[in-house]
């Protein structure tokens, strides 16, 4: 009896895999497009509440500020504990109250390098920039709200982190981001505008 | 006439013998630029030096392998790597960086991250307050970018290597990242791979540059055909060179062609004969062989600048052989070689020795290439002179076939026409016009010995090199100082001592980048220096402190001082001591890390160590070069800049010597002739190679060392033609051939380099063909005397005989 539901129930799934992969394939499809939708020559800008967990450290490092997504760059102005203003762009990171150009060679700081250019596409939801990056697993929590996890398909990168977890509802509202250590850095997006950019 | 052909020849002889035996000594030809300065300007050692890092530059190739698919484009990637891996001609193709490389640079330089404090982390140490740390600890842990991990902040609690890491490369405009271990950048819609490969020869051999760049086009053809839309960029010294090869190649196939057919047609129509031209051949051959063994000897060495002027110096003589021949088509029944030789040696022996006269003080310069400019030039006009005298009599015992000239009526209305032009003050007129024109030009004359402008690159290279460089942000390298000192030690403290006064400069925008060997290695002093900051600056207890402060836990904390401690005590080494847990350059060399960079490392020479600072990006050479000269042991060198100063060093000393030269013609023509007929013999050709030039520099290209070659050529074969019409006036008509024939001949193998897409070449053949033009015009002038019918009749009246016979 056992037996044949057991195989009953495999000739099911398997003949209907084709359907679940096409049925999530769809629906990954519809949170892109939607997505894109939303995102779709705007530029975005809000402000942000940064906790960073690190284990060696007794308390979390609190930090907050502003943020500004254009189509090529994003600025990120930390005005609490202290001011910095960087801006992550795909030729690297900027440091302006430095003055100096950070952006870094493929010899010693590809890492940072990586990072922008991974940077902007988690609030954006450029599809390919971040498949290039990770494999991506979507999960629709509400009607307009999707959660992605992120894991790096890069070795490097995979020896620092585990992976990267995207709160959306029509824009991003939380980065999560997780290392190997177990250290957490955990981005609140607040009062999120988007203002339609001219092409 | 038989004893003199074989005792000519017979030292023609010995001369072959002694040229076989230096060329199979080898390296008779020197290539060195730098071997044209004075002896005691010349730095054998550090010449050896920079082309030793010129070479290993030289041979490196970048290629660009790009497509709009990014899988496509990894495909042609590695089909290409393939194909560049088979190839004997290349090695070190690198085209996927793996992890374990990148994880070995961090783990090299981790270890030493508090022997290698950069200069902002020595002044850090040496003012900030303890609050001052923790406000910059805390920003670099805000940076959202910073993976900051729990072991990090416990092994590198002041962010030390990062920083170090950063300030080895340059900010440059690199697109590019590692996505698979691949470097990949999209641009336009197109993904990129970046791969790096060496050729396995020199890139200057002919014979293998053709093969290697044929075979990259042949595979990029094919790789085109495979994946359509596929787009290969590459650039290396190795495709200039080749570009340049095979340009120079063509233009001469094709000038040659051009030049032999005009020149064979011009024999043909006058002489109705070939021989003139091989007599030609043979007197410049001659001239050739018998100035470069003698040269060889003399000198050791014969410099290619040496060749390309004394070859072309000694070209003049065709100007002697074309005179016999004429003398011989209008000679006379009872046809006399010896007497041919009798009627045209006064003029050719003054013409020759006109032009050794100047090259004379040539020999006397300082410039040991000038010397041997003058030496080779003199000795092969006046070899060229005794195989004219010597050869041609006994080679040409029998009277021409073809007696006469073909167009004799034509030669002779041109001849009749072309005098009286000079008589009727026409070409008086032109010619004072000129030389007031030339005059009024010379005061605003261009002048430009840049190398770089004397050659065309490729436009398909330039793109190729443009396209790299917006994507890599690598420039060309061009300047570099060579630090030399007698122990490893003394060399990387003297670089960096040079690097202090660089980092303003770089600040300033004198230069974008330095990169030298003691920025990956410090000294071992300074690497103890150093330590004994951290030390004194930041002891356990202040760190100890400022984790406190930080938030570190307890266990986190002590795990920190414990390796902090560990890492900075300095009882471990001994200065001297190879042993001594301080990194050194031997240690740097032998890892994987300094692969890319390992070049810069000169290492022993003659008089000590040796080493690179690679400059990048120079644009105030002036203040980068005052620097070197504050050091005896620290030359700055730019190639290009180098051989500039050289050719223009040439060019002013040349222009002297050359106006002396032709003072001590004037001289010697003022005794032969009396000072207004020596005025009116140097006159038309001076006027000519001034007017040349200051037409050629004004409206084409600013004056180089090249021009004034044309101008002592078109001095030494005017000159010529004006002596011969002085000394000749009997057999005008066949001496006025002559000289049209030398001028034809000689604007078809010089004047056609006008066509070349070498600027060099094409301002030199531009000069020499509107100088060597207006000498044949005005050559007239230097006639004195109104032209008198009776010498053209007279020539008719024998030619008509000859014709009757």
């Amino acid at each position: 009896m056992l037996r044949s539901k057991v195989i009953a129930f495999l000739v099911l799934f398997f003949v209907s895999l084709p359907f679940i992969t096409k049925a999530a394939s769809t629906k990954n499809e519809a949170f892109w497009q939607y997505w894109q939708n939303q995102m779709l020559a705007k530029s975005l800008s809000g402000k942000f509440l940064q906790e960073k967990h690190i284990a060696v450290l007794r308390k979390p490092l609190v930090s907050k500020g502003t943020f500004k997504v254009e189509s090529d760059k994003v600025d990120w102005m930390i005005t609490f504990p202290i001011t910095k203003h960087f801006t992550f762009d795909q030729n690297g990171i900027v440091d302006h109250l430095k003055s100096t150009n950070q952006a870094n060679v493929i010899s010693n700081d590809q890492a940072l390098k990586q990072f922008s250019a991974i940077f902007r596409p988690l609030f954006t939801g450029d599809k390919t920039q971040l498949q290039q990056f990770f494999s991506i697993n979507i999960r629709k929590l509400s009607e307009d709200k999707w959660e992605l996890d992120l894991r790096p398909k890069d070795e490097l990168l995979r020896k620092g982190l585990v992976n990267v977890e995207l709160v959306i509802n029509q824009v991003v509202n939380i980065i999560r981001i997780t290392e190997t250590n177990g250290d957490k850095t955990l981005i609140k997006l607040l009062d999120v505008q988007t203002v339609s950019t001219p092409n | 006439m038989k004893l003199r052909f074989f005792s000519w020849l017979f030292i023609l002889f010995i001369v072959c013998a002694l040229f076989i035996v230096k060329l199979l000594q080898g390296n008779v030809i020197e290539t060195n630029i730098m071997a044209l300065l004075p002896k005691t300007e010349q730095q054998p050692d550090i010449s050896q030096l920079s082309s030793k890092y010129i070479s290993s530059h030289n041979s490196k190739v970048v290629f660009l392998l790009g497509h709009k698919d990014k899988a496509q484009a990894i495909q042609v990637a590695e089909a290409f790597a393939h194909k560049l891996r088979q190839s004997e001609l290349w090695k070190n193709t690198v085209l996927r960086h793996d992890h374990s490389k990148q994880q070995a640079f961090y783990s090299f330089y981790y270890s030493y991250r508090y022997h290698r404090l950069t200069t902002r982390q020595q002044q850090a140490l040496e003012t900030r307050t303890l609050a001052e740390w923790e406000g910059a600890i805390q920003q670099q842990l805000l940076n959202p970018a910073h993976m900051i991990s729990s072991s990090l902040l416990q092994s590198d609690p002041l962010f030390l290597l990062k920083e170090q890491l950063q300030q080895l490369t340059p900010a440059t405009n690199n697109h590019f990242s590692i996505v698979d271990n691949l470097l990949i950048a999209e641009a336009d819609g197109i993904y990129y791979v970046l791969m790096n490969s060496e050729v396995t020869f020199d890139v200057f051999n002919l014979r293998l540059q053709k093969q290697a760049v044929e075979s990259v086009e042949r595979w990029v053809d094919q790789l085109k055909s495979q994946y359509v839309s596929t787009e290969v960029v590459y650039s290396g010294v190795l495709f200039h060179a080749e570009a340049g090869a095979r340009n120079a190649q063509s233009d001469i196939s094709f000038i040659s062609i051009i030049s032999l057919i005009g020149i064979f047609i011009l024999s043909s129509a006058i002489f109705r004969s070939l021989q003139p031209i091989g007599c030609c051949l043979l007197t410049i051959s001659v001239g050739i062989l018998v100035a470069f063994t003698l040269t060889s000897y003399l000198f050791d060495k014969v410099h290619w600048l040496t060749l390309v002027f004394g070859a072309s110096l000694i070209g003049i003589s065709v100007d002697y052989t074309f005179h016999f021949f004429t003398a011989r088509q209008a000679e006379e029944t009872n046809f006399s070689p010896m007497r041919v030789i009798k009627r045209i040696t006064p003029a050719v022996g003054l013409g020759m020795f006109s032009s050794v006269i100047g090259y004379t003080p040539m020999m006397t310069a300082p410039f040991p290439g000038i010397v041997q400019i003058g030496f080779f030039s003199a000795v092969g006009l006046l070899s060229a002179f005794l195989t004219v005298i010597l050869f041609l009599p006994y080679l040409c015992q029998q009277p021409s076939k073809n007696k006469g000239f073909l167009n004799l009526s034509f030669f002779i209305s041109l001849h009749q026409y072309h005098l009286q032009c000079a008589s009727k003050t026409l070409l008086w007129t032109m010619m004072i016009l000129s030389l007031a024109g030339a005059a009024v030009l010379f005061t605003k004359l261009p002048v430009n010995d840049d190398i770089r402008l004397l050659q065309q690159l490729s436009s398909e290279r330039q793109q190729h090199d443009q396209k790299l460089k917006s994507l890599t942000g690598q420039n060309l390298i061009n300047q570099f100082y060579i630090v030399t000192a007698k122990t490893e030690e003394q060399l990387l403290q003297k670089q960096e001592k040079l690097l202090t006064e660089l980092i303003p400069l770089i600040k300033q925008g004198v230069l974008s980048h330095v990169s030298s060997v003691a920025q990956w290695v410090p000294s071992k002093q300074q690497q103890i220096h150093n330590l004994k900051l951290l030390q004194q600056n930041m002891p356990p207890e202040q760190l100890d402190q400022l984790l406190s402060k930080l938030g570190y836990t307890k266990d986190a904390k002590q795990k920190a001082l414990q390796i902090y401690q560990s890492k900075t005590q300095l009882t471990s080494f001994n200065s001297d001591s190879e042993a001594s847990s301080l990194l050194t350059v031997r240690h740097w060399l032998s890892s994987p890390v300094s692969q890319y960079v390992s070049a810069l490392w000169l290492g022993k020479y003659t008089q000590g160590y040796a080493a690179v600072m690679q400059l990048v990006d120079v644009k105030d050479i002036t203040v980068v070069r005052d620097l070197a000269s504050k050091d005896s042991g620290i030359y700055f060198i730019s190639k290009a800049d180098d051989i500039t100063t050289v050719l223009s060093r040439y060019r002013h000393l040349i222009v002297k010597l050359a106006f002396i030269a032709y003072l001590f013609i004037f001289l010697f023509l003022g005794w032969r002739y009396g000072w207004l007929k020596a005025l009116l013999i140097i006159l038309p050709p001076l006027t000519a190679a001034l007017t040349a030039i200051a037409l050629v520099g004004t409206f084409l290209q600013p004056i180089n060392l090249f021009n004034i070659l044309a101008f002592i050529l078109i001095m030494g074969v005017g000159i010529d033609y004006t002596v011969f019409l002085q000394e000749d006036k009997k057999h005008r008509l066949s001496t006025y051939i002559a000289i049209l024939l030398s001028a034809g001949t000689t604007v078809l193998a010089f004047g056609l380099l006008s066509l070349s897409s070498t600027n060099a070449v094409q301002t030199f053949g531009f000069t020499v063909l509107i100088g060597i033009s207006l000498a044949f015009i005005w050559a007239p002038c230097s006639l004195r005397k109104k032209i008198s019918h009776s010498l053209t009749e007279n020539d008719v009246n024998q030619q008509a005989k000859r014709h009757s016979l």
